[in-house]
């Protein structure tokens, strides 16, 4: 290889489809990595040159769409992906054929692969830092819902078990199919609002989170009635829903765009300077700018055109993420981040009131969640440290 | 819980080892240290168990060790001998190996295997196959118990029906009387009566160790028996369990 040739990369981030308005903005953060990389000198003189494709939501385009990739554009790496179902499509390919999946979407854990990179967050970061927060109110009642597949499910069996050990209850919980309609987010709504819960947990992803906030609007609830707590409505989310539909509602993520750390908001305003546009700012934007510099980071530091020496330059690596200074961990390629509480306002962006003293290590293979009495999560005999995030700055 | 839909794959009540306690396990890997094995490590502990690995295979195994994991042609390869007790083995073994020929195959089942993972290591599937193999090795110990306790329990049974016919014989009694009195000796010398039944057929001469017969004890709790007295306490100088 002449030092001279670009560096392929494969993009895969639906610009339609359900899940397409996080994803269109984790492909922004994808592309606006990229130019900041190539005007850096990209790598190592070598234009990074990204190869984009459209999957359009469908897990199985982006599994053959990823096959095309590495083979026919013998691409190393591929940045992309949001659901469980996109990822583990994926997997199949990347296993096979020797290239790295690059992730940057939360998800359920319980997966590890020398082919995947995961920059987003697993349930012991941010539902544990969730459920503290929820039990500040004495004993509070949840009612969970979100989709029917994998992650809401998981998701609402370890918020339950943490609720539940911290005092709390869990009044009711229900899927619903991605195909289901307005008619059906009514009944549900109608059935919660019966239950007259003090808290709703939700897990809809995409179009079904738009149906869910609509429906709960239109049954005359608010926050100050029945608060909804979420692991994934983030400011894009709210873009699409209204923030009139979400005010006063709380999310937990690693990032926020309102954060006002200086690596963050210096970020975006390069953003803003080079791409001409507001940034749709969001934790899986964040991640996905975040996962996409240290790809090239690792590529700077060893051979770029070899796997290996791209995922050992990746494993143990840091990087000034806007969330905060980012790790990822070399025994199971997940990222310490920083879980934080936000508030969502009038303007779509969220008042970010509680956020972890040091980020926080990841433990996809943990099982279970509860608190003891002082509120520590239980420790297991070899649990990597503790997973009690310790928590700053409550201005509420 | 999950409205409209049940659990596709329904199962009986029997009580399972979850995943929630798979960290309280202790792993020993019996492996030289080499790639292969520090794949198997480094996954274990991503799990989150706890992991010691010995080198070459020990004699025997500590009781506090859960699961073995061997890597079957690593101790070929190297003449080792692996020391197993596959008849009452002391943890869940589960086999690492990169062959597949008969003659392995063979060897895995002599040593009584409870799962067994290839080489090279692919994550997946680990974690399952490691809970299924404790799962079916601690149902197989409870039916071994159950077998164990039935086995005995038949044993038993056997005896009390032959120390009954002995009875009856001997005095010409009913079924139902001969066990009453055999109850009622164990009471009076407060053992059971299969103890009884033993040491009847044993003084009747029908037992292993012809002794001398005691019909005496027969006569005390057959009068006492006839009399109603089952109450009577005391009456003989064996007081022994």
């Amino acid at each position: 290889m002449t030092s001279d040739q670009p560096i392929y990369i494969g993009v895969l981030f639906s610009k339609t489809g359900r899940t397409a308005v996080t994803e269109r903005s984790m492909l922004a953060a994808t592309e606006f990595a990229i130019e900041e990389i190539n005007a850096g000198g990209g790598i190592n003189g070598r234009m990074l040159c990204p190869i984009i494709r459209d999957p359009m939501g469908e897990p199985s385009a982006y599994q053959k769409m990823a096959a095309e990739l590495i083979s026919g554009n013998k691409v190393r790496v591929i940045l992309g992906c949001y659901t469980s179902s996109q990822r583990k499509a994926v997997l199949s390919v990347v296993d096979r054929e020797a290239a790295l999946l690059c992730y940057a979407a939360q998800y359920e854990g319980f997966e590890y692969s020398e082919n995947i990179v995961y920059f987003g967050a697993v349930p012991n970061q941010n539902s544990v830092f969730l459920a503290i927060h929820l039990l500040r109110n004495p004993a509070p009642r949840l009612y969970i819902v979100g989709s029917d597949y994998v992650w809401p499910r998981e998701s609402g069996r370890i918020m339950g078990d943490l609720i539940r050990s911290g005092g709390g209850r869990v009044a009711g919980e229900a899927y619903l199919d991605d195909m289901a309609g307005s008619n059906e987010f009514d009944m549900l709504i109608k059935r919660i609002r019966k239950e007259s819960p003090d808290i709703i947990f939700n897990n809809f992803v995409g179009e079904a989170n738009r149906k869910f906030y609509e429906s709960y609007i239109e049954n005359g609830l608010d926050a100050s009635r029945m608060m909804v707590a979420s692991l994934t409505t983030s400011e894009a989310d709210i873009r699409e829903i209204g923030a009139s539909a979400t005010l006063g509602h709380i999310t937990a993520a690693s990032y926020f765009a309102s954060q006002s750390n200086s690596a963050n908001r210096a970020c975006l305003a390069r953003y803003r300077a080079l791409r001409q546009e507001e940034p749709c700012a969001n934790m899986c934007w964040d991640a996905a700018y975040t996962q996409t510099h240290v790809v090239a980071q690792a590529m700077r530091g060893g051979d770029p055109d070899s796997l290996n020496s791209i995922r050992s330059g990746i494993l143990g690596a840091s990087f000034e993420a806007p969330q905060g200074v980012i790790g990822i961990d070399a025994l199971n390629a997940h990222c310490n981040l920083w879980p934080k509480i936000g508030v969502a306002r009038t303007d779509g962006q969220f008042e970010i009131v509680a956020e972890t003293e040091t980020a926080i290590r990841p433990d996809p293979y943990r099982t279970t969640y509860e608190f003891d009495d002082d509120m520590n999560v239980s420790s297991e005999a070899s649990a990597p440290e503790t997973l009690r995030p310790r928590i700053s700055g409550l201005r509420q | 819980m999950r409205p409209g839909r049940s659990e596709p794959f329904a199962s009986g009540k029997e009580q399972s080892f979850l995943i929630k306690d798979l960290r309280s396990l202790t792993f020993l890997l019996v492996q030289p240290q080499d790639s292969d094995g520090l794949a198997l490590r480094s996954h274990l502990e991503r799990i989150g168990c706890q992991v010691q690995e010995i080198w070459p295979p020990p004699q025997t195994y500590p009781n506090d060790i859960d699961i073995v994991f061997v890597m079957v042609d690593r101790v070929i390869e190297s003449s080792q001998t692996f020391h197993w007790q596959a008849d009452n083995p002391s943890a869940v073994l589960i086999a690492v190996i990169d062959y597949e020929n008969p003659l392995s195959i063979d060897r895995l089942l002599h040593m009584r295997v409870n799962a067994v993972i290839g080489l090279p290591i692919r994550p997946f599937g680990i974690l399952t196959n490691l809970l299924a193999a404790v799962n079916n090795h601690l149902r197989e110990q409870r039916i071994r118990l159950n077998l164990e306790r039935a086995q005995a329990k038949l044993e038993s049974c056997r005896m009390v029906e032959r120390a009954k016919l002995a009875v009856m014989l001997a005095e010409g009694h009913s079924e139902k009387v001969a066990y009453a009195i055999l109850r009622q000796l164990a009471m009076t010398r407060r053992t059971t009566v299969e103890a009884i039944s033993s040491d009847v057929l044993a003084r009747l001469g029908w037992g292993d160790g012809c002794d001398t017969t005691i019909l005496a004890d027969l006569h005390e709790a057959k009068r006492l028996h006839s009399a109603g007295d089952l109450s009577a306490d005391g009456s003989l100088s064996d007081r022994s369990a």
